[in-house]
C-alpha cells in the first residue's frame, strides 16, 4: 500500500513539453486580470506619486474665477495646475523639524508597539492555552477589542485616560483618597496619561496594544496548538523544566510564526494615524503626531502634493530598510534556531 | 361604455392633477448633496431642515458630515479632483480663499438674496464675509465672532468674594476688561470652593479650546489682539508687503499669557479640549471663564445642558493695556486705559453651491429654505445648532431670546457683547486667503510647541512666522499679498 510520501508531484507541464501554445495562452489570459489590477492599483500609483514628488505640485492660489495658466515648456499639468520640475521637496526633507519628529515618533510606536504585543500577546496565547474552566469565553473577549474600528478604540481610550471623568482617574482618587486615610498625609495620584508630552505617546501605545494585542494572541495561540504534546512529554521525561520547555521548544517552534505577527504588526504601526487623531490630534506639543497624519495634512489639508509625496517615499524608504533588516534577522535567528549554517 | 367615460374621467383627472403636483414638488427626482461638519451643531439643522424642504419640494436630500478637521480636505479634493461629488458646500468662512477663490462655487443668484431678506443680514456677513473678489458666492448661515462668558454670580462688585479679591489684587472684582485682569481673576477662583445652584464644589479658572488639530489658533488670535492690532492699522497677521506679523511682541504676549494661564487656572485636561468641551463644562459650572464663538449663550439657559442657568455673564474679549506699535517698533498704552480688538474668528458658516452641480436650481432651493429669516431666528437661539446671530431682526426682537429661555438682562447682556464686537471699528476679521488652513495649521503647531514647553513663546512664533513665509512664497507672495488686501477691503 502506497503511503503518502510516496506521492510526488506531478512535474511542470514545460519539463514533459507538453505545454502547448494554447496552453500558453490561457495562462497569459488567466492571469493578465491579476496583472492589470497590480499595475493599476500597485504600480502606476507608486510610479505616479514618484512622478509627482520631483514636481512643484500643489493646489493652486488663484483669484476669484481666474483661468489655471497653461502649462510652460519644461512643466506639467498635475491635477489641474501647472507644476514644474524641481526636487525642493527632497531638498527640503532633512531641514523640516516637523518631518524628523513625525518620524521619531513613529519610529517608537514600531518600536515600543509591537514590543509591548508581541510580550503581552505570547503571554496571553500561553495563558489561553492552558486548560481551566471558562477558556472559550475569555478567548471570545479577548478577540473583541480587534473588532472594533481603530476610531472607535481611539475613542474608548479617550475616555478611559481622562484626567477628569475617567473610571481611571477615579480609580486614582480613590488610591490616592485610601492612602492620605492610611499615612495621614495628603497623596494625590494623577497620571497625565494625555496631557503630558512624555506620557502621551505610551498611552498611544497602550490604547493600540488593547486593540491589536488580541491579533498576535490569535496567531500565537495558533502556533501554540499546532505544536504536538508529544514533544513536551518527551522533554519532560528528559527531565525538561518549564524554563527550559519554554526557551528549546515553544519558544523555537513558534519563532517563524512570531516573526510573521511582527512583521505584519509593525507593518500596521507605520501607518498608525487614527488613534492619535481621535485622542490627541498629534499633541500634547508634537508628542505623538506621527508620519501619515503629516502626510496626510501637507496633501489634503495643505494641498501640497509634492511633498506630500516625497513624504511618502520616505516613509516607503523607512519600510523597506526596517522589513529587510527585519528579514536579514529573522532568517539568522530561524537557522540558529535550526542549527543549520 | 360605462367602464369607457370612466378610464377617460380618470385620465383626464390625472393629467389636470399632473402640472399641480409638479407645481407643489417641483424638484422631485432630483438629489441634493449636502457636506458640512458632523455633529449637532450645523450639521444637525442641515440634516434635519433638509428633510423638512425635501419632504415640500419631493427633491432627495443626502447630508454627509465629517469631523471638522476632515472637513476642508474632503470637500477641496472632491472639488479640486472634479468628482462633482456634492452639490451643496456647508463651510467655514475662512475657506472661501480657496473654494470661491478657485472658481468652485457658483455666484449668489438676486433671486436667492430676495429670498433669504439680504439686507436684514448683517453688513459684516453681507458684504465681507460672503464675497470674494467682489461677487457673493455664499449665503451666511452663522455670525461667528469670539466672546468671553464668564460667572456673574461670582465676578461682581457685590459678590461675596469682592472684598478678599480687593484685598489680593488691588482693584475691584467685576468683568474684566484686559487679559491681565481675567488672568488674576481666574487665579483667585481657581480650587476655591464655591456654591454652583445648590452644589459646593471647587471651581477652576478657565475653559479654552487648547487641543492640538482643533481650534486653538483662533483663541490665540484672539488673544494677541489687544497686544498686536493697532488701532487705524487693518494690518494684523501679515504686513503691507506680506511679511508675517506672527513673531511680532504682541503675538508673543498673547501666547505668553496663554501659557501662563494654562500653567496656573486651567481646568483638567484643558490641553485636550476642543470647543465642544468648552461648551459642556462651563455651562456645567466647572469653570469661572470661557472663551468660545456665541454659542455657549444659548447653552447656558437650556436646563437640560446647564446649571449656570442665569448666572452666566456674557461679554466682550478683553483687550490690552498697550499694543506693540510695529511702525515705531514699541509698546503703547491704549487710549483709555484698554486696546480692545474683538476678532470676528472664522467668520462663521456660510452655504455655497458647487459648479459642477448639476441639480444647481434644488441647490440653491435648498440653500434659501435653510437660510430664510425665520428659520435663521430658531437656529440662532437654540443651543447646540452652531448658528449665532447674524440678522438686525435678531438683535431688534428681544422677545426671540426670551422665548428660547433667556431673562431679559441676560438676552440684552449677550446681544450687546455680540453687538459690540460686530460693530468694533478696532475688530479683526480672519484670515480669508488661499492657504489659510495651512497657514493656520502651522501656528497650531507653533502653539503645541510653546503650551508644552518645547519652545518658549517667542521662538515658537519665530518658527511660525518662518513656516507662513514659506508657504507664502510657495502659493506666490504677490498673489497672495493682492488677496490679502483685497481681504482687508484695501485696494
Amino acid at each position: 500500500m502506497a503511503s503518502l510520501s510516496d506521492i510526488k508531484p506531478l512535474p511542470p507541464a514545460s519539463e514533459t513539453g507538453q505545454e502547448s501554445r494554447e496552453d500558453s495562452i490561457f495562462k497569459r489570459v488567466f492571469l493578465s486580470p491579476a496583472v492589470a489590477v497590480l499595475l493599476v492599483f500597485s504600480i502606476f500609483p507608486l510610479l505616479w506619486s514618484l512622478g509627482v514628488s520631483v514636481t512643484t505640485c500643489q493646489r493652486s492660489a488663484s483669484a476669484a474665477g481666474a483661468e489655471a495658466p497653461a502649462p510652460t515648456v519644461g512643466s506639467v499639468m498635475c491635477l489641474g495646475n501647472p507644476a514644474d520640475f524641481s526636487l525642493r521637496n527632497y531638498e527640503r526633507l532633512p531641514t523640516d523639524s516637523r518631518l524628523l519628529t513625525a518620524i521619531r515618533n513613529t519610529l517608537f510606536y514600531v518600536i515600543v508597539g509591537v514590543t509591548v504585543q508581541y510580550c503581552i500577546g505570547l503571554l496571553l496565547a500561553m495563558l489561553l492555552q492552558q486548560e481551566f474552566v471558562g477558556r472559550r469565553f475569555f478567548r471570545l473577549v479577548f478577540l473583541l477589542p480587534m473588532m472594533l474600528t481603530p476610531v472607535a478604540a481611539g475613542y474608548v481610550g479617550r475616555m478611559m485616560f481622562d484626567s477628569g471623568i475617567s473610571p481611571l482617574a477615579q480609580f486614582q482618587r480613590t488610591i490616592g483618597t485610601f492612602l492620605s486615610n492610611l499615612t495621614g498625609l495628603e497623596v494625590k495620584i494623577s497620571v497625565p496619561f494625555i496631557t503630558d508630552p512624555g506620557v502621551a505617546p505610551f498611552t498611544m501605545v497602550l490604547i493600540d496594544s488593547w486593540q491589536w494585542i488580541p491579533f498576535m494572541t490569535l496567531l500565537l495561540l495558533a502556533g501554540l496548538q499546532a505544536i504536538p504534546d508529544e514533544v513536551y512529554e518527551a522533554a519532560r521525561v528528559d527531565g525538561a523544566n518549564a524554563r527550559q520547555l519554554f526557551m528549546r521548544i515553544t519558544f523555537p517552534i513558534l519563532l517563524p510564526i512570531s516573526l510573521t505577527a511582527i512583521l505584519i504588526r509593525s507593518l500596521e504601526m507605520f501607518k498608525l494615524v487614527d488613534i492619535i487623531n481621535v485622542v490627541t490630534g498629534g499633541g500634547p506639543g508634537t508628542s505623538t503626531e506621527s508620519l501619515v497624519m503629516y502626510v496626510y495634512d501637507t496633501a489634503l489639508s495643505f494641498g501640497n502634493y509634492g511633498y506630500a509625496a516625497a513624504m511618502g517615499f520616505v516613509l516607503l524608504v523607512m519600510v523597506i530598510i526596517f522589513a529587510t533588516v527585519f528579514l536579514a534577522i529573522s532568517r539568522r535567528l530561524t537557522r540558529q534556531q535550526l542549527g543549520v549554517g | 361604455m360605462k367602464k369607457v367615460v370612466f378610464f377617460v374621467l380618470l385620465a383626464v383627472l390625472a393629467l389636470a392633477l399632473m402640472p399641480v403636483t409638479a407645481q407643489d414638488q417641483p424638484f422631485a427626482g432630483q438629489k441634493v448633496v449636502v457636506v458640512t461638519q458632523e455633529g449637532s451643531a450645523i450639521g444637525g439643522p442641515a440634516e434635519k431642515y433638509g428633510a423638512e424642504w425635501a419632504a415640500l419640494t419631493g427633491a432627495e436630500v443626502e447630508v454627509q458630515r465629517f469631523a471638522f478637521g476632515d472637513l476642508f480636505p474632503k470637500i477641496i479634493t472632491a472639488l479640486q479632483t472634479g468628482t462633482g461629488e456634492f452639490d451643496v458646500m456647508i463651510y467655514a468662512s475662512d475657506w472661501m480663499g480657496d473654494i470661491a477663490g478657485g472658481g468652485y462655487v457658483l455666484p449668489i443668484p438676486d433671486s436667492v438674496k430676495e429670498a433669504v431678506e439680504w439686507d436684514d443680514i448683517l453688513p459684516l456677513y453681507r458684504e465681507r464675509i460672503a464675497n470674494w473678489g467682489g461677487v457673493t458666492y455664499a449665503v451666511p448661515f452663522d455670525g461667528d465672532s469670539h466672546m468671553m462668558y464668564y460667572r456673574k454670580d461670582l465676578v461682581n462688585p457685590e459678590s461675596a468674594y469682592a472684598a478678599d479679591f480687593q484685598a489680593q489684587y488691588g482693584y475691584p472684582l467685576d468683568e474684566p476688561q484686559t487679559w491681565s485682569q481675567y488672568a488674576d481673576i481666574a487665579e483667585f477662583f481657581q480650587g476655591k470652593e464655591v456654591d454652583t445652584a445648590g452644589v459646593v464644589a471647587p471651581i477652576y479658572g478657565v475653559a479654552e479650546a487648547l487641543r492640538k488639530n482643533a481650534q486653538s489658533f483662533w483663541f490665540l488670535m484672539s488673544r494677541a489682539g489687544g497686544y498686536a492690532k493697532v488701532p487705524g492699522d487693518p494690518y494684523f497677521f501679515f504686513d503691507e508687503n506680506m511679511t508675517p506679523l506672527v513673531n511680532t511682541p504682541g503675538w508673543v504676549q498673547g501666547l505668553q499669557d496663554w501659557i501662563d494661564i494654562y500653567g496656573c487656572c486651567a481646568a483638567p485636561d484643558m490641553i485636550n479640549f476642543d470647543v465642544v468641551n468648552v461648551r459642556a463644562v462651563f455651562p456645567a459650572g466647572q469653570t469661572v471663564f470661557g472663551l468660545d464663538w456665541g454659542d455657549v449663550g444659548p447653552i447656558t439657559v437650556d436646563p437640560n445642558s446647564s446649571v449656570v442657568q442665569g448666572l452666566a455673564g456674557f461679554g466682550t474679549l478683553p483687550g490690552a493695556e498697550r499694543y506693540w506699535d510695529r511702525a515705531s517698533g514699541a509698546w503703547v498704552d491704549a487710549e483709555g486705559g484698554v486696546n480692545k480688538a474683538p476678532f470676528i474668528a472664522f467668520g462663521g458658516w456660510v452655504i455655497s453651491v458647487a459648479a459642477d452641480s448639476d441639480v444647481a436650481d434644488a441647490a440653491f432651493d435648498y440653500v434659501t429654505y435653510l437660510s430664510n429669516k425665520e428659520l435663521a431666528g430658531v437656529l440662532a437661539t437654540t443651543g447646540g445648532t452652531g448658528v449665532n446671530p447674524l440678522r438686525q431682526s435678531q438683535f431688534d426682537s428681544l422677545d426671540l431670546w426670551t422665548g428660547a429661555g433667556f431673562d431679559e438682562a441676560s438676552a440684552q447682556d449677550y446681544l450687546d457683547a455680540v453687538l459690540s464686537t460686530i460693530n468694533d471699528p478696532n475688530n479683526i476679521v480672519d484670515l480669508r486667503i488661499p492657504g489659510a488652513f495651512e497657514y493656520f495649521s502651522a501656528l497650531d503647531q507653533g502653539i503645541a510647541k510653546a503650551i508644552t514647553g518645547e519652545l518658549d513663546a517667542q521662538a515658537a512664533l519665530d518658527e511660525v512666522a518662518a513656516a507662513w513665509d514659506a508657504i507664502t512664497e510657495r502659493l506666490g507672495r504677490e498673489n497672495q499679498l493682492k488677496l490679502y488686501k483685497e481681504s482687508l477691503g484695501i485696494q
